[in-house]
């Protein structure tokens, strides 16, 4: 599943996970969240995970409007989680005091696939 | 020499001479009576504007008028024979040089019956001569000049060499180069190269190190010119030089200063990196644990590198739990709770979870009065129970652990 060529969303053991690319305009951003709000209401979506492990600079903007999905990926009953943050941007995101409760950080997709992928508690 | 043949050959030898020299002739007192179309072409004039005149029209009007002037004409009055290069005037003030002989003609009698003057220009090449002359003699006054055979051995040098190498002209001559440098050198393959290459022609130039009469180090920024005779052969060699010692010892101790410098900068950075590799020691002290034990003051430029440090570390690692000990922090102000915060949040988004550990009672007081939100940070009052709970969070558990051991710490 995909929504173009800047965001891939895959599904996998019961969780969808969003490789988040540089340079996302807004229509890309939403379009995404669309294709995945909406997949959360059609079929038992356990977890939403963004992985950022494709993005080397993000600026608060960015983060906050992905934590705002995240938000909304949370009230239609699913976990969320961002992964694989670059140092930079955790540097970054601190120094500005970004909001990051709300949400599990890993290091990578497999920490966070092994915490909410089917079979585990969660 | 005398002339033994017949009427026209003398004829034809006259004629060639004609042809070849410019030639005039004068009274024994230095009146023109004639002078061939060579020496009127020369000279700019026709026959008929000097005819008769003086010799003295071609001679600048202060020489014309001097004894030395009336001597010559003495001499070749009484059968002198006079060959030299001459500057003459020809017409209109020009300069003309000719390499020129007067030959008085003699009578039956032994008496001068006329002169005849029979002349080369010469003007090109003794303005070029000349021009040759002016830049050498600059030269010399202003290099020192060495000139050597192709093998080696010294013809003569100019004062200023001499002066500098300490030595008088006898001392060198004919001796050999080798003289000037270290005896090692001389006797190396590279110096027989050197000679080589100058006597097949080669021209060589670069800074030398040579070695004047007190053994002192001279450093001569030179030039070594082969000069060819018109075969083209190499017949021996100039060598220009500056003496550039000076500038060669300055730029030495400027090397040697900057070398030092250099090491010193190192040595600085190497104790920087060392003081900060001691003031952030990151230390995995389990599989998925890191451990930082903070010592000492912190500021936020230490803190910052704390957190550049950690990140990194962490990243490395893939470490899950982070252990910080601020036992060893002297005080803890609302600053330095602030950077504990941003650490402990900075670690979080990593997928780490951060546990700060060692808070004495004051601390944690002083914490609490500060109004920091403690909320957002794990503590334990000790470093063991920090490191017990980050076994549990990574999986593990202490084999031993005493059943009655109350958990002195706060998990958030």
């Amino acid at each position: 599943m995909s929504v173009n060529s800047k965001v891939a969303i895959t599904k996998t053991q019961g969780v969808i996970v969003v490789t988040m690319h540089p340079d996302l305009d807004t229509d890309d951003f939403n379009a995404m969240c669309e294709a995945v709000l909406t997949q959360i209401v059609k079929s038992d979506i356990k977890a939403v995970i963004l992985d950022f492990s494709a993005v080397d600079v993000l600026n608060l903007t960015e983060f906050n409007r992905a934590r705002a999905f995240l938000n909304s990926v949370y009230l239609l009953g699913a976990e969320t989680a961002i992964v694989s943050l670059s140092a930079g941007i955790v540097v970054y995101l601190t120094e500005v005091q970004a909001e990051t409760q709300g949400t599990n950080y890993f290091f990578g997709l497999d920490e966070a696939l092994q915490r909410f992928g089917k079979g585990e508690s969660g | 020499m005398e002339y033994k043949g017949d009427l026209n050959e003398a004829k034809a030898l006259i004629g060639a001479i004609d042809r070849s020299n410019a030639i005039i002739e004068f009274t024994v007192d230095g009146e023109i009576i004639d002078a061939n179309a060579m020496f009127l072409q020369c000279m700019g004039y026709t026959i008929d504007e000097i005819r008769g005149k003086h010799h003295r029209i071609f001679v600048e009007p202060k020489f014309a008028v001097s004894s030395q002037y009336t001597e010559f004409w003495d001499m070749l009055k009484k059968g002198t024979f006079c060959a030299s290069d001459y500057m003459r005037l020809a017409k209109g003030g020009r300069e003309v040089w000719l390499q020129a002989t007067y030959n008085p003609v003699l009578g039956a009698d032994g008496k001068v019956l006329k002169v005849i003057k029979l002349a080369t220009e010469v003007t090109n090449q003794k303005l070029s001569s000349a021009n040759a002359t002016g830049k050498i003699d600059a030269v010399e006054k202003s290099m020192a000049v060495i000139e050597f055979n192709t093998d080696g051995s010294i013809i003569r040098a100019n004062d200023l060499f001499l002066d500098r190498m300490g030595y008088e002209a006898h001392e060198i001559e004919g001796k050999h180069h080798r003289m000037f440098v270290d005896k090692e050198f001389a006797a190396s393959q590279a110096y027989a190269q050197f000679w080589a290459d100058l006597a097949q022609g080669k021209f060589n130039r670069g800074r030398f190190e040579r070695f004047d009469k007190a053994g002192e180090s001279v450093w001569l920024e030179a030039t070594y010119s082969p000069i060819f005779d018109p075969n083209g052969k190499p017949v021996k060699i100039v060598k220009f030089a500056y003496d550039i010692t000076a500038q060669v010892r300055q730029g030495e101790a400027l090397e040697a200063a900057l070398a030092e410098a250099q090491e010193a900068e190192k040595m600085r950075n190497e104790l920087d990196r060392a003081v900060q590799e001691m003031s952030t020691p990151v230390t995995p002290i389990w599989e998925g644990i890191l451990l930082l034990p903070l010592v000492g003051v912190l500021d936020s430029m230490r803190t910052s590198d704390i957190m550049n440090k950690s990140l990194s570390m962490i990243s490395e690692m893939r470490a899950k739990v982070f252990v910080l000990d601020i036992s060893g922090v002297a005080t803890v102000d609302t600053a330095v709770a602030n950077q504990l915060i941003k650490i402990t949040k900075a670690t979080r988004l990593m997928g780490c979870e951060a546990i700060v550990s060692g808070l004495s009672p004051a601390i944690a007081r002083t914490i609490v009065e500060l109004g920091v939100n403690v909320e957002a940070i794990r503590t334990t009052a000790t470093l063991r129970d920090a490191f017990e709970k980050a076994l549990v969070m990574v999986g593990e558990s202490l084999i031993g652990k005493k059943a009655n051991d109350t958990d002195a710490h706060k998990v958030k």
